[in-house]
């Protein structure tokens, strides 16, 4: 694994806010099969960083990688300018840094209370649990009142706001988001981007959120970014990808 | 050249065939020793009976070298194991006798590996002496089969006999889901019904080796016996002794083995406890005496009647063997078991001599024993059964 | 009547064993999914360990916290050299369960070789007997009902109470999840075999002291605890007890009418039975 420098190289995005994460070069994959090659990008401070992909594109064994899910293969990561290549997740998870996986990472046969309890787990100090959760439920009220009820039971929706809820917990600078709307009704789409919105501007959390759902999550990104077959074919302002066209030329 | 080498060769050969023939024929008349075979329970959760019986074994070998042998020649003790009593194993341990070792008499352990090889022995004409397994089903397995230890059934009529001695007249039994529990409770049941008058209240199995037979225990209770027979082997008695009395049943118990294992399981339950026996005792003097003495000397403890029964088989053999030689009849298994049937009577460690009977098992008595205080199995009577 | 009563009372006892042992057993099931047949010759070290420390004039309280202690490092070395191997080379679950038979087999032999193999006991233990009516037991059998309240209890509270213990519980839930919020899986892993393990450890000094230990002791032992995690639902503390007293209750009971031919039969009936008609275990998949 090459370790470049990185610190002169890019430490400040196009628009000029600091970097809090920066991928070079990497590689990722399953096995000895490499799905993911060659990728750089850069996440600004209380930026939000949408990732567009067909499926398949790698966009879910990328995030892995930068979390220390999955060994990369070749290339790096910093976060705040420290080289975190290849890190255990809990070692990411105490250093601000989250990740909320695809398909409502959630804890099923566990409350809500409890779920958002271990959400924070890093966290020793009680009284901050309890604060934070105070400002999880005041995000989603839906949460507060099912509070004692098991996450299982909980619908689509419901469980993905308590995954939001789960990393929010341990107080974040930095959440990898993969995927949030799927499987989601349109109107509970919409109601998990005002979230992230909230997060992102009134929280001061960078956000590097993985999607499908092209129309409801661009006009949320600062920059977006299209990954095609493992590479990036496009890393710019999201408006041009408002162009159906345009759109389907880089999928 | 060429021409000279095929009638060199050739040569060379028919010298080689007619050498190796002429050996080949001295070795019959005078082979580098006599092979006895065993089948013991060499390892496994029985291996204190392969390792009495060997020892016992090795001891008569050594005996009969010091003396002379068999006219000179060595005898020879080829040991096999059937780890405890697994049939298969006595099969191939059986045939490597037969096919490396060219055995001709098998001193044979434990009923289920003795029935698995009978059948071998009939074909093959391999001459086996059983000194262990109990089961009735042996009698007969083979032709070439004889026992000198008195069968389960023989045990278990003699207690039934002395249960009928005490007076009881309900009767519990404890039996090993086995061949040789089984036979017990087929031998005991028409004899306790029908000869001595009494009731069977309760019959209840147990897996060899099990350890937790609280509901064998609390059925029995219920039956209200007021004896209790143990159809089980080592170590078994004693964890029943154990329960029985735990559970508060203060009847007479009776079993068909007792031993040092037995003794350590029921602690200070086993006192009181009888049982029936083979009986060896070198208090008879004599024989039993010189070989009691010999076994403790190379091995530093008293033989039991396991030792004994191994120890007299290896000399039976040997006896047998020297009967053929004498008569120029081939070592062969089933000559051996003519020889034997022709003249059945055999001098006993035990004392005095044993006769084998048309059945195959050498008739022998069977002696009462009740437990002390101290945890020691004592001599009490002979038992005759009806 | 009588009998009745005592075989119910028997199988309270045979049940607290089996849920203990199932408690144990599952605890590293739920956590690990790792089928630990090794469980069995393990509890059956713990007897051995007790026994001999006892048979060099050790008094038996300590006698027994060797025991414990011999468990635990023996259950996590089987999973550092074993089986987190296996899984970190990525191998499916199955590997994990062969390597288990193997280390189940190569512990039992082992211990046939050190310690021959007959009957273990320790002599000259003294245990009272009681009756109550027309039941009788011992304080063995108490002891086998009270470890189980007692470490039972105290295994519930841990896992509800303290922060180590929701880790594990989260553990059981999703392992991804659990390393994703910052939980170092291994350590639990670690944990969780030493826990269970030791656990085993208890009602294996008890049946040492009952009936002595064999070195086959081990593949009953796994065996009822795999059946009452089945019967009892995997993941569930509760499962697990039901199950065990389930399993104890209806092996005795069931002996009443039944010859006792069929006793080491009945315990594969009620695990069919329960596969067939819930097959997630009575208590499968719910809160612990």
């Amino acid at each position: 694994m090459s370790r470049t420098d990185s610190a002169a190289a890019a430490a400040e995005t196009a628009s000029g806010t600091e970097v809090v994460l920066a991928v070079r070069g990497l590689g990722a994959g399953y096995g000895r099969k490499r799905v993911v090659h060659d990728v750089s990008l850069a996440l600004g401070e209380r930026e939000v960083l949408l990732m567009l992909g067909h499926n398949g594109a790698g966009k879910t064994t990328l995030l892995r990688a930068i979390f220390g899910l999955g060994k990369p293969m070749g290339g790096s990561v910093s976060y705040h300018g420290r080289d975190i290549t290849g890190r255990k997740a809990a070692e990411n998870v105490t250093d601000g840094l989250a990740y909320v996986p695809q398909g409502h990472g959630v804890f099923r046969t566990l409350s809500v209370a409890d779920n958002l309890e271990l959400g924070g787990f890093v966290e020793p100090r009680s009284a901050l649990l309890a604060e934070r959760r105070e400002r999880v439920f005041e995000l989603f009220p839906i949460l507060a009142e099912r509070r004692s009820q098991t996450a299982g039971t909980l619908s689509g929706g419901q469980q993905q706001m308590l995954a939001i809820g789960m990393a929010l917990m341990h107080e974040p600078r930095v959440i990898l988001l993969d995927e949030p709307s799927i499987g989601l009704a349109p109107n509970l789409v919409e109601r998990v981007m005002q979230a992230v919105v909230t997060i992102n501007r009134t929280m001061g959390v960078a956000i590097l959120m993985v999607e499908q759902n092209v129309q409801l999550s661009l006009p949320i990104a600062q920059r977006a970014l299209v990954l095609k077959t493992g590479a990036v074919v496009y890393d710019g302002p999201p408006d041009p990808l408002r162009d159906h066209v345009e759109l389907m030329k880089l999928f | 050249m060429k021409t000279l080498l095929r009638p060199l060769a050739a040569a060379v050969m028919s010298v080689a065939l007619v050498g190796g023939l002429a050996a080949g024929a001295s070795a019959q008349d005078n082979p580098k020793s006599y092979k006895i075979g065993a089948i013991l329970a060499m390892s496994g959760k029985a291996n204190w009976y392969g390792k009495v019986m060997s020892q016992a074994i090795e001891q008569a070998v050594d005996e009969i070298n010091a003396a002379g042998g068999i006219d000179g020649v060595p005898l020879e003790a080829v040991i096999e194991d059937h780890k405890s009593g697994v049939a298969k194993e006595g099969v191939a341990a059986m045939n490597r006798l037969i096919d490396l070792h060219d055995v001709q008499a098998v001193l044979t352990s434990f009923s289920p590996p003795t029935l698995a090889i009978a059948p071998i022995a009939d074909e093959k004409g391999i001459f086996l002496l059983n000194g262990g397994g109990v089961s009735s089903a042996l009698i007969g397995a083979s032709k070439y089969l004889f026992h000198n230890r008195s069968l389960a059934s023989d045990l278990g009529r003699a207690a039934a006999t002395r249960a009928h001695e005490l007076g009881a007249k309900r009767m519990a039994q404890l039996a090993w889901k086995s061949d040789a529990g089984e036979s017990v409770i087929k031998a005991v049941e028409p004899y306790w019904t029908g000869t001595l008058g009494g009731e069977i209240v309760a019959t209840e199995s147990m897996e060899v080796g099990a350890t937790n037979i609280d509901t064998q225990m609390a059925k029995i209770r219920a039956s209200k016996p007021d004896v209790l027979g143990l159809w089980l082997f080592s170590p078994d008695p004693g964890l029943a002794i154990k329960r029985a009395r735990e559970f508060g049943m203060k009847m007479p118990i009776i079993g068909i083995e007792y031993n040092d294992q037995i003794a350590k399981l029921a602690g200070k339950y086993a006192a009181g406890y009888e049982y029936t026996s083979d009986y060896f005792t070198p208090a008879e003097g004599g024989w039993a005496k010189k070989f009691a003495d010999g076994y403790e000397k190379r091995y530093g403890e008293q033989p039991e009647f396991y030792a004994a029964n191994y120890y007299e088989g290896t000399y039976v053999i040997a006896e047998l063997m020297r009967r053929a030689k004498a008569k120029g009849i081939p070592i062969k298994g089933d000559k051996l078991a003519e020889l034997l049937r022709e003249n059945p009577v055999f001098d006993s460690v035990y004392g005095g001599k044993m006769t084998f009977q048309d059945n195959g098992v050498a008739k022998k008595r069977v002696a009462l024993f009740k437990v002390d205080d101290a945890g020691k199995g004592v001599f009490q009577h002979y038992i005759e059964v009806k | 009547m009588d009998l009745f009563l005592q075989l119910f009372f028997n199988g309270l006892t045979n049940g607290s064993y089996y849920a203990l042992l199932g408690v144990g057993f599952g605890l590293i099931f739920a956590t690990t999914k790792i089928v630990h047949f090794a469980y069995g010759p393990i509890f059956a070290c713990a007897a051995y360990a007790a026994w001999w420390a006892a048979s060099l004039g050790v008094p038996l309280p300590l006698a027994g916290v060797f025991a414990v202690a011999v468990a635990a490092v023996l259950g996590v070395a089987s999973f550092l050299v074993i089986y987190r191997p296996i899984q970190v080379r990525g191998a499916p679950g199955l590997v994990a369960l062969i390597a288990s038979l193997g280390l189940f087999i190569l512990l039992e032999n082992l211990l046939g070789i050190v310690f021959g193999a007959g009957n273990k006991v320790i002599e000259n233990v003294n245990y009272d007997v009681f009756f109550l009516g027309p039941v009788f037991f011992t304080s063995i059998h108490l002891w086998q009902i009270a470890s189980l309240a007692i470490l039972g209890g105290a295994l519930f509270l841990f896992l509800r109470y303290t922060r180590f213990g929701k880790a594990i519980v989260a553990m059981t839930d999703n392992r991804e999840m659990a390393e994703i919020i910052g939980i170092d899986t291994t350590r639990m892993a670690i944990a969780v075999f030493a826990i269970g393990s030791a656990l085993s450890a208890v009602p294996a000094v008890l049946i040492l002291l009952k009936d002595g230990a064999t070195t086959h002791m081990g593949f009953q032992a796994v065996f009822m605890a795999f059946v009452t995690v089945v019967v009892g639902g995997i993941g569930s503390i509760r499962g697990a007890v039901v199950g065990g007293f389930a399993l104890g209750l209806v092996q005795s009971l069931g002996l009443w009418k039944i010859p006792t031919e069929w006793q080491s039969s009945i315990a594969f009936v009620v695990l069919f039975l329960i596969l067939v008609a819930r097959p997630q275990g009575l208590f499968g998949a719910s809160r612990l």
